[in-house]
């Protein structure tokens, strides 16, 4: 699981009020490396929300981001490729993620995170 | 060949043997991939750069496949964990991600997270109930409710799927409708056995009018009019006896979650009993 993933994830149980942002408790992390690709951060980086990604990169040992985003991002090329890197290459092997209102716990093996939800967990809809 | 979708869950069907079988089936790798090209063009996405896509029944990742090849980024959910163990274990792969999850229970994700989502031949599961506390059309507009919140404003959707009967085909259409899609079902080929493929194509914009299928032009595919059914929905509403204390409930509670700050807070006079006045 990408932390691009993880930035984008929450639980969504029925007794979950915002179920965002789902804490990591990695026990295996595995870093890859991909092409940097400086337009896809720009867009993407829109929509992260930062404080979740510093967050969730300090869960899996990395301290390198800044508390906020500087703001002069499109000439600083050295942080976009950091980023790119925390986004895409960082990804939790295994562990487990954990639901804040609930402490509903995903286990994550061999990099897929396990979603699965029982039918009574589940958001209730009007039909 | 008969269904596989009545033989029962669809992890159950997709074990480790048939996912192995299907991601190396030549026909099915050719199929598949023509799928997600189609989808894809339907999708009209904004090409100037790499976009976030989700992908719901990514299978053993031959869409995925696709996509990538196309440049975009993606996020794969399917139910069936064997199909996602041959997807990971595609060496190429780098700009997808994998989930274990049945699209039934919702899509665990934060508002305005993907700039369009795509899934081939899985919205048909949803017809089947495998257990009898499944309800499809509770899943069905389950999934398509959590759809609405997970795109971003703007973003379209396109699913193909193979309907069994014609009633399937509009019972999902409607349920997309009701969570407040615009769009309908592009059938391509519509005249032949074989060729002929149903993408159901959604947008945020009410005045979007889905494009036309390939070849014949004479079946353009069933509209959907969203307007229509909710009027039909109001008459039902009249009908009822009124509004009972679990509904109101039930409304603030929504409207809570929405973020609404001026919400009357629940007191032992929230949807008390009034005198009858005559």
């Amino acid at each position: 699981m990408k932390l691009l993933t993880h930035n984008h994830l929450r639980s969504n149980v029925r007794t979950a009020t915002t179920g965002y942002p789902l804490i990591i408790t990695p026990t295996e992390i595995r870093v890859t490396d991909t092409e940097y690709n400086d337009k896809f951060v720009k867009h993407v980086m829109q929509n992260v929300n930062w404080p979740v990604l510093v967050q969730a990169a300090s869960q899996c040992g990395i301290t390198t981001l800044p508390p906020t985003i500087p703001p002069n991002l499109t000439s600083d090329t050295s942080f976009l490729q950091a980023l790119h890197h925390v986004l895409v290459n960082v990804n939790v092997v295994s562990g487990v993620l954990k639901c804040p209102d609930t402490g509903r716990e995903f286990s994550i093996r061999d990099g897929i995170c396990d979603f699965m939800l029982e039918e009574e967990e589940c958001e209730n809809v009007k039909i | 060949m008969s269904r596989p979708e009545l033989t029962g869950a669809a992890a159950n069907f997709y074990n480790d043997t048939e996912a192995r079988k299907y991601d190396t089936n030549s026909r099915m790798i050719g199929i598949q991939a023509e799928i997600t090209q189609r989808a894809l063009e339907l999708l009209q996405l904004d090409d100037s750069f790499p976009n976030f896509i989700l992908d719901v029944g990514c299978g053993s990742g031959l869409s995925g496949k696709v996509l990538e090849e196309a440049g975009h980024y993606w996020c794969g959910l399917d139910v069936s964990r064997d199909m996602l163990n041959v997807a990971s274990e595609r060496e190429t792969s780098t700009k997808g991600d994998l989930a274990h999850h049945d699209m039934g229970t919702g899509l665990p994700f934060r508002a305005a997270s993907f700039d369009g989502m795509i899934s081939i031949s899985a919205l048909q599961w949803l017809c089947y109930s495998n257990s009898s506390k499944q309800v499809p059309k509770r899943r069905l507009v389950r999934f398509f409710s959590a759809l609405y919140g997970v795109l971003k404003r703007g973003a379209r959707a396109v699913l193909q799927f193979y309907p069994e009967t014609p009633e399937q085909a509009v019972l999902i259409s409607e349920c997309a409708a009701k969570v407040g899609f615009a769009g309908g079902v592009v059938v391509d080929y519509p005249n032949s056995t074989k060729a002929k493929k149903h993408y159901l194509v959604l947008s945020f914009d009410r005045g979007y009018s889905t494009p036309k299928g390939l070849q014949s032009a004479a079946q353009a595919g069933v509209r959907v009019d969203s307007s229509g059914s909710s009027k039909r929905v109001k008459v039902v509403k009249k009908k009822g006896k009124g509004k009972t204390k679990e509904w109101i409930e039930h409304k603030k509670e929504v409207q809570r979650k929405k973020g609404f700050e001026n919400v009357r807070k629940d007191t032992k006079f929230t949807g008390r009993k009034r005198k009858d006045k005559f």
